[in-house]
């Protein structure tokens, strides 16, 4: 399903004038920036300045009112379902069934969204420091354990483009280091990746485009690179 | 393992670990039968016409509180929208909701069966009971299953769900009582067929439509 855009390395994130409006409120005004694959763009600005937003529409949980965006050549509104299949998101709250146990929360993932990596659950359980808790429910995990599972998840489904709304939170010094080492893999991989943050200095030496927003507007249009 | 396989697992597990809802709709379905049982006359004909109304009444409002436990999950955790957004079928989400809300609700009308009985006094032949209580439940899952999902990010879910419900399923309601009265008082007549098929229509098209239409509810 790679596009034109995917085999050659070229952008695979467009978002063009991208607008949402709450009642009278524009929570997001002409958001302009593009993403390469294999790049770390960060969306920084204060509380309410229209970065979760952006995730959210790019993520197809929200629909814009203005504008446009694609992912990989598809238009988020007219490809919502190629899309969301394209797209690995962590939201605030992540999302995930706490009755259930680390391992059933994967196994359930791995199974409806078709991934065929049972063999790998362990192993990506393992890496997120979760191996011996996996029989655990995640209402049994604290606030950092389960931003590792959610970070476990995303390992999961490797997908062309990820998208992080403050994936530092709650996350030790060890959980820090390990964000990092799995953002240098999926770059490394050619994912694109969108982070949301108010972190900007965990990701010095890793983020390749800078996106300040304002009161839901860009203040660098097209963002620093 | 299928998605579907998967999804039925997962709600099999959540209800096994969660029964405050099972336990709930068993408990206001026996209040609301005796309630009926202890108001009106105590012929045994009044009675037993009561108590299929009365076992129908109380299973459809226990079913509010089954169907608004179910969802209580996917509420407060957000899984279900995580993974739809993540590109799973919402579809499957609803069959393998409304078919662990049918077996729960199959196995509430199972446990509330007896109390009937003791409080009315009569009741339906075991077969026919069974069949009549397991289309009644398919036909009250299914549509439960839609307007939970619909009314769920309410703050008023647990009274929007039987208003909003109760006049989709008064047809369902009315048709699984005449079936039960006529396998509890004889059927001279030999309509008890014609209420079983219309039952199994109800069934049928409620399966089919509110699952075209689950998708439009979550997304």
């Amino acid at each position: 399903m790679a596009t034109e855009s995917a085999i050659s390395g070229g952008p695979i994130v467009f978002v063009e004038d991208l607008s949402k409006r709450f009642g009278a409120e524009w929570a997001l005004a002409r958001a302009n920036f593009s993403v390469e694959q294999g790049r770390l763009a960060l969306l920084t600005g204060a509380n309410g300045s229209g970065k979760t937003t952006l995730l959210r529409c790019l993520s197809t949980a929200l629909v814009p009112d203005f504008g446009r965006a694609s992912i990989g050549g598809i238009d988020l509104i007219s490809g919502r379902d190629t899309v969301r299949g394209r797209v690995a998101a962590l939201n605030q709250p992540p999302g995930f069934y706490g009755g259930l146990s680390a391992r059933e929360n994967l196994t359930l993932t791995n199974a409806v969204l078709g991934l065929a990596r049972e063999d790998a659950l362990d192993a990506v359980l393992d890496r997120v420091g979760l191996g011996s808790k996996q029989k655990m429910p995640l209402d049994a995990f604290s606030s950092g354990m389960k931003q590792r599972f959610a970070l476990a998840r995303l390992s999961l489904l490797q997908r062309d483009v990820v998208l992080l709304d403050e994936p530092e939170t709650h996350l030790d010094a060890a959980g820090l280091i390990l964000l990092q080492e799995l953002i240098s893999e999926w770059k490394a991989r050619g994912a694109a990746i969108i982070c949301a943050t108010h972190a900007h200095e965990r990701f010095q030496g890793l983020f390749d485009l800078e996106v300040r927003l304002v009161g839901g507007r860009p203040e660098n249009p097209g963002g620093t690179h | 393992m299928t998605a579907f396989r998967a999804l039925i697992t997962k709600d099999l597990r959540i209800l096994a670990r969660r029964r405050g809802g099972f336990l709930s709709a068993f408990a206001l379905g026996a209040i609301i039968m005796l309630m009926a049982s202890l108001s009106g006359e105590a012929t045994p004909q009044s009675l037993g016409q009561r108590g299929a109304a009365a076992f129908w009444m109380g299973l459809f409002l226990g079913s509010t509180l089954f169907l608004s436990d179910s969802f209580e999950t996917e509420q407060r955790d957000g899984g279900q929208r995580a993974l739809i957004l993540l590109g799973a079928s919402p579809t499957a989400f609803f069959y393998s909701k409304a078919l662990v809300n049918f077996i729960g609700l199959f196995i509430v009308g199972i446990l509330l069966t007896p109390i009937s009985g003791a409080l009315f006094g009569v009741g339906p032949s075991l077969g026919g009971g069974m069949l009549v209580l397991g289309l009644g439940t398919l036909s009250l899952s299914a549509p439960g299953t839609l307007f939970t999902a619909l009314v769920s990010e309410s703050e008023k879910r647990h009274l929007l769900l039987p208003v909003m419900m109760f006049p989709l399923v008064v047809p369902v309601l009315i048709t699984v009582v005449q079936s039960t009265l006529l396998l509890t008082f004889g059927d001279p007549m030999g309509q008890g067929s014609a209420w079983t098929s219309l039952l199994s229509v109800f069934a049928l098209l409620h399966w089919l439509l509110d699952g075209a239409l689950y998708s439009k509810a979550v997304d």
